[in-house]
């Protein structure tokens, strides 16, 4: 590409118009090409559309970028009615099917992405390393590549439905006030969401395409019963699933669930619930508080989850372009950094090392015990200094995937046994 | 300390405490019904407020099963429903008083969050359902276009050898929009792939015909289609995202956050239930508690009452009848009784001892009785002693005993009424009845009064009757005796006789009576002898003016004009004499009416011009108030007297150089304006002593003056007390030799629209109009003295009226009744009847009632004019008469 770097471009413009006002010539025009910078529209979640990066990007790339944040589902639909509302769409690769059949997105050159080979094998081939165990559900790589057919699959070209940066592995919290800590890995377990001693104070992530696998790992732990593929359920399975789900609802085992972070919160702070879904902010919020809880590493795996960042298929020219730079900032370091300190793992950390101290690379992908005390992005303490990440190092948490957060083929189906479950009552 | 234990105190002790028991009783029973009532309240407003939560539950559901039906149907009637039920259920929500309790209302706080949520997430699927219905029928306007175009397009006549194609294509479209109605009823996921694969296939087909058409025609038919289709393929992708939308509102969103309502309505539900449980447990634990406090006090209440009976008995009912046993062994004379002694000093104590106390004592009561038989012995010899005292005394001794209303007088006050020992009985009514009838209720007054108080001595006139039957001026005094507790139970005093004293002060305010009338009769004297002075000097005065008007030699002329001097000279004497007993008689009253200083001012001037002119000095005024804007209000008559008064001596008084009236403004605003005027002359001036005594009356500066200037020395007199009843000052400023000024101020109100009282222009009272109106007017003059009649007849001698004469008010009224007159001239002091009567008698006559009658008279003092008016008269003309006024005011009246 011929193109001029829109950054460098202007960086040079400015130092060109300071010389020249001094030599006397001025270029109005330039200056006044401020206004005319291509802005961009991001739609997403509150996880990526954090106001701090969104500066830190215009700053660095001298485009406007405007954020339109929303719940999961409420974002879902828009972008998949509306491709013209957003330039680019930031949020979990159980998204990517329903958008790509939608035709809402468009295909991604790798060749663009300026650090495309610097991303990890996680997202490529959905194994972070060749000791792990591939998850099931659809790992990253099997809906990243755009195959010949126009369909999704783990077969790489170089074209992409999303570009891969954020992602994180997910389990319960649990207090541990009332439940004693279990053993990472050892004795931790899904199946501590259906034990009877938590009789009242469960709760689940109101979100079928997550929430299910969080049932479903908890009913197969539990010995309930077992699926086939839990990434992808048969009808018979998902109607199984619920009836015992239902049936744990009905005799008040479960408190309900929950549908956004705060509500997760207040649900423990409150002590109506002792373990539930969670989210990692929603640990840090609750031991900020004073609530030790306690973010489970269950010896059955994780649920996991990738980010995704995907072109919208309204999207051309000029918006187009500073979409790709959009991208590419994300994965030039600061980004990944900025997120390392809540928790979120970016797809090509080591461009990240450099942006953070020894003792937070340690702490936050290493998996060792915090040197000194580490601060968050809000400046303040979040960890304190001896305390290590629960479950351990990047590579070790990311072996251990049980299931990817999916849209199942049954998921409208299962839509339907979500809010029986949802309503049912004692 | 015993003497606490009194039986009174003992008794008021016994029941305090009972009544302090009792009032407890009933405090702790009326707190427990209380707690019981309290606990009640809570019960009922717990249980409806039970009640109504389940009542809100029922209508959650119902609104989430109308959500739901809605979402299914898209009928926008169940749409409002849902509304009209979150709106009732809001309201329902606002009229449940949340009980007091932390845990209920933070339940009800997250219920309304996240029913508002719910509804806020449905008024998106409310949008959702909408959008897809729209696309439905957009879809099925596509679809059919399609086909129609299909159809066309297969039956022009070339398309036929490709009909196998077309009926592929076909199959197609159907077989698409089958798998488009599967994915809606199963929502089975893989149907969207099919579907995606469907309209590729389709789109493919149309490509593969339009390559294989060689007709242009048919190609842009076949284009049309291609673009409807892709369009039809659009919204069905559009319509599976918003069905897949909307779903996940409802069976995700929208449910758990239903749930959450239900959640915590339930939880309300819980704990009212619990609270009701409480409440019944805690009721039951207080009303047994409650009985039992009852039956306890109770108990102990009944206790309590029979010992304080037995109290009772033992400490009053025992000794009591053992004490009456012992006093009436007493009564019968038995005093060798043996009296217990009572240990306790309570009133039984006290009874038992006075019992003891009486035994002992009647020896005592004997030798006291002997002891005052001895002192009234000696006390009726000191009684004598001092009646003996009495009776050299001159005053009459009184001594009245309240307790017994006894009066005791002593035989000086007997004697010195003339009665004898006999006839005066020791009352008060002895007393009573010799007060003078007109004294008596004055004399009971003072007595009552000092009987209330009793601190000062008592002292009273009054007129005593004697035997005789005359009656002697008294003088009573006397002083109260009071016992230990201050009332009076005696007054004693003594009756002096003052007849002789009273006698010298009625004959000293008889003399002051006689001396009063005297002085009044001074003033009426001479009020009424310058009225006889003045009528006969009327005459003169009139009759001279009409000699004058005759044909006369210079001599005639001479001693006439003389005589007119002469008698004006009289005049103005009696004037000044007549208005100097007026004001010491204070009858002189000042009238308040506009005039024009200014005016006043240049007549002044006018009078005097002749006489300084004659005497050679100039006569000057110096004013520098403008008046062009108001008028003063005030008596412009006694101002010129005053001024005319000054103006006039200080002429006499000066031989050269000049008079000066200045006339200077003080203090003014917007409603008064204070006058200083000054009349300075360069004459003889006078010395301190002189000044000093000017303004007394019949004073002159110098007895010689009389002689030389003449005057009553009246004026200043006169001119000093009109300025003061002006409320004024006048002084006096002056060197000997070289001039006086005299000054005085005066305080005008200030009129804006007043009228000037001079007029303005003197009309020509012989004017052929005058004499072509009175001329033979009938007119009755009223007058009893002749040469008046004569004066009168004479003025209006020229105008040739037709006059009759009545000599008093009696004819007068005869002759009207005879005659009728235009006009009326009245005199008003008449012998046989005089002016006021006269009138009265002929405004009685009906024909009179308004013929103009006219006093005249020499009273020309504004009460003199309002008695005249008051009778009835029209106008008041002051005699002597002027002849301008006279005709003047009959022309006004004659017509």
């Amino acid at each position: 590409m011929k193109k001029i770097d829109r950054r460098e471009f202007i960086k040079k413009s400015t130092v060109l118009g300071a010389s020249a006002a001094v030599s006397g010539f001025s270029f109005p025009s330039i200056l006044h090409a401020r206004n005319k910078y291509p802005t961009i529209k991001v739609m997403g979640t509150h996880v990526t559309l954090q106001e701090e990066i969104r500066k830190k990007a215009q700053h660095d790339l001298g485009i406007s970028v405007e954020f339109y944040p929303g719940g999961s589902a409420e974002v879902m639909l828009k972008a998949s009615i509306d491709p013209s509302s957003f330039d680019l769409y930031e949020q979990w690769s159980n998204s990517i099917r329903p958008l790509w059949e939608a035709d809402a997105i468009q295909a991604i050159e790798t060749n663009k992405l300026k650090y495309w080979n610097e991303i990890t094998p996680l997202s490529k081939t959905g194994k972070i390393s060749d000791n792990a165990k591939i998850g099931a559900g659809d790992s990253p790589n099997k809906i990243l590549f755009i195959q010949e057919d126009g369909s999704l699959g783990s077969n790489q070209t170089d074209k992409i439905s999303f570009m891969p940066y954020v992602h994180n592995v997910d389990s319960f919290g649990y207090n541990s006030a009332v439940i004693p800590k279990g053993i990472p890995y050892e004795t931790e377990s899904w199946s501590w969401l259906l034990d009877d001693k938590h009789h009242g104070k469960v709760a689940l992530v109101n979100e079928p395409t997550i929430g299910i696998f969080d049932a479903a790992l908890a009913v197969e732990a539990k010995g309930l019963m077992k699926f086939k593929d839990i990434g992808n359920m048969t009808r018979h399975e998902i109607d199984e699933l619920f009836d015992i789900l239902i049936k744990y609802k009905k005799s008040g085992h479960f408190r309900g669930v929950w549908s956004s972070v705060p509500h997760s919160i207040s649900l423990m702070e409150s002590k109506q619930v002792d373990i539930e879904s969670m989210f990692s902010p929603a640990v840090a919020a609750l031991n900020g508080k004073g609530v030790p809880c306690v973010y489970a590493a269950p010896k059955e795996g994780y649920r996991a989850w990738h980010g995704v960042q995907c072109l919208s298929s309204a999207s051309t020219g000029e918006r187009k372009d500073a979409a790709y730079e959009y991208m590419n900032w994300w994965l030039s370091g600061w980004a990944g950094a900025f997120i390392a300190r809540q928790g979120y793992y970016i797809s090509n950390p080591q461009r990240s090392r450099n942006q953070m101290s020894q003792a937070e690379w340690d702490y936050w992908y290493d998996g060792k015990p915090a040197s000194v005390d580490l601060k968050g992005t809000d400046g303040r303490i979040s960890v304190r200094k001896g305390d290590s990440r629960r479950g351990g190092s990047y590579t070790r948490r990311f072996e251990n995937i049980a299931v990817w957060n999916t849209v199942m083929p049954n998921y409208d189906y299962s839509l339907k046994k979500w809010n029986e479950f949802v309503l049912a009552r004692g | 300390m015993r003497k606490f234990l009194t039986l009174k105190n003992k008794i008021y002790f016994l029941s305090l405490f009972s009544a302090v028991f009792l009032v407890a009783i009933v405090i702790s029973g009326y707190s427990n019904l209380n707690h019981l009532l309290k606990y009640f309240d809570d019960f009922s407003a717990t249980s409806s407020f039970a009640k109504k939560n389940i009542r809100l539950a029922k209508d959650v559901e119902e609104l989430r099963g109308s959500v739901q039906k809605f979402s299914y149907t898209g009928l926008k009637d169940e749409a409002t429903y849902a509304k009209s039920l979150y709106a009732k259920i809001q309201e329902n929500i606002k009229q449940s008083q949340p009980l007091s309790n932390l845990s209920i209302d933070e339940n009800f706080k997250q219920m309304q969050v996240h029913l508002e949520k719910y509804m806020k997430v449905f008024e998106e699927l409310e949008r959702q359902v909408l959008a897809k219905k729209k696309l439905g029928i957009n879809k099925r306007v596509l679809s059919n276009k399609m086909e129609k175009h299909l159809k066309r397009y297969l039956e022009l006549p070339h398309a036929k050898t490709e009909i196998n194609y077309h009926l592929t294509l076909l199959i197609s479209l159907h077989e698409l929009e089958r798998d488009i109605l599967h994915f809606f009823d199963t929502l089975d996921n893989k149907y969207i792939k099919i579907i995606k694969k469907g309209h590729k296939d389709i789109l493919k087909q149309l490509a593969k015909l339009k390559t294989d058409e060689v007709d242009q025609e048919s190609i842009t038919d076949l284009d049309e289609i291609i673009d409807t289709f892709k369009t039809y393929s659009k919204v069905n992708t559009k319509e599976i995202q918003q069905t897949r939308g909307y779903l996940f509102l409802v069976n995700v969103v929208m449910a758990a956050e239903a749930y959450e309502v239900l959640y915590q309505a339930n939880k309300v539900s819980d704990t009212s239930e619990s609270i009701l449980n409480k409440i019944d447990i805690d009721l039951k634990t207080k009303i047994e508690s409650s009985i039992n406090t009852l039956a306890v006090t109770g108990l102990f209440s009944l206790l309590l009452m029979l010992i304080i009976s037995l109290v009772i008995i033992r400490s009053i009912v025992k000794p009591l009848s053992s004490l009456t046993h012992s006093f009436e062994e007493l009564a019968n004379g038995n005093s060798d009784i043996e009296i217990e002694p009572y240990k306790v000093k309570d009133e039984i104590g006290g009874l038992t001892q006075a019992a003891r106390v009486f035994r002992e004592k009647n020896e005592e009561t004997q030798a006291l009785l002997n002891y005052s038989e001895e002192l009234s012995k000696s006390l009726k010899l000191s009684e004598e002693r001092f009646s003996l005292a009495l009776e050299g005394a001159k005053d009459g001794l009184w001594d009245w005993n309240l307790i017994t209303d006894e009066v005791f007088y002593s035989d000086t006050w007997k004697n010195m009424f003339g009665y004898s020992g006999d006839n005066v009985q020791n009352t008060l009514e002895n007393w009573k009845d010799k007060i003078h009838p007109d004294d008596v209720q004055a004399v009971m007054k003072t007595l009552k009064n000092y009987l209330k108080d009793g601190t000062k001595a008592y002292e009273s006139e009054m007129r005593i009757r004697c035997s005789d039957g005359q009656y002697k001026h008294i003088l009573a005094r006397g002083k109260a005796i009071t016992d230990n507790d201050g009332y009076i139970i005696r007054l004693i005093g003594l009756h002096i006789d003052i007849t002789e004293q009273k006698k010298l002060e009625i004959s000293l305010i008889s003399a002051k009576i006689d001396a009063d009338n005297a002085n009044r009769s001074k003033s009426d004297f001479l009020a009424n002898m310058s009225h006889e002075i003045r009528t006969p000097l009327n005459g003169i005065l009139g009759l001279t003016d009409l000699a004058l008007k005759t044909q006369l030699d210079t001599k005639q002329r001479d001693y006439l004009n003389k005589s007119k001097t002469s008698s004006q000279a009289l005049l103005r004497v009696i004037n000044d004499i007549l208005d100097y007993s007026k004001i010491e008689a204070g009858k002189l009253d000042l009238e308040m009416r506009p005039f024009d200083l200014k005016e006043l001012i240049n007549n002044i001037m006018d009078l005097f011009q002749y006489q300084a002119d004659y005497k050679g000095i100039s006569l000057l005024v110096d004013n520098t108030i403008d008046f062009s804007e108001y008028r003063l209000v005030g008596d412009s008559l006694r101002l010129t007297q005053i001024l005319t008064n000054l103006v006039g001596n200080a002429i006499k008084f000066t031989d050269h150089g000049n008079v000066l009236i200045l006339i200077r403004s003080l203090n003014e605003d917007d409603t008064s304006q204070e006058v200083e005027f000054t009349v300075r002359d360069s004459g003889i001036g006078m010395n301190k002593e002189v000044q000093e005594n000017l303004f007394k009356e019949f004073t002159q500066a110098d007895t010689s003056i009389t002689r030389k200037y003449g005057g009553t020395g009246l004026g200043l007199a006169i001119s000093k007390q009109l300025v003061k009843l002006m409320q004024g000052e006048i002084w006096i400023e002056s060197v000997e030799g070289e001039g006086s000024s005299f000054i005085f101020k005066l305080c005008f109100e200030k009129s804006k629209n007043g009228v000037s009282s001079v007029k303005d222009t003197v009309s020509d009272i012989l004017s052929p109009r005058h004499l072509e109106v009175l001329k033979g007017a009938k007119i009755l003059l009223v007058e009893d003295n002749k040469v008046n009649q004569l004066v009168a007849m004479g003025l209006l001698e020229d105008y040739e009226v037709d006059m009759d004469i009545a000599n008093n008010g009696k004819e007068a009224v005869d002759m009207t009744k005879d005659k009728m007159y235009e006009v009326i001239l009245m005199d008003l002091q008449m012998p046989v009847m005089d002016g006021f009567e006269a009138t009265k008698l002929i405004r009685a006559n009906k024909d009179y009632e308004s013929i103009p009658i006219f006093a005249l008279s020499a009273a020309v003092m504004s009460e003199d004019k309002q008695l005249t008016k008051d009778a009835g008269m029209d106008e008041h003309l002051a005699k002597p008469i002027d002849k301008e006024e006279l005709v003047e005011t009959l022309v006004s009246y004659v017509t």
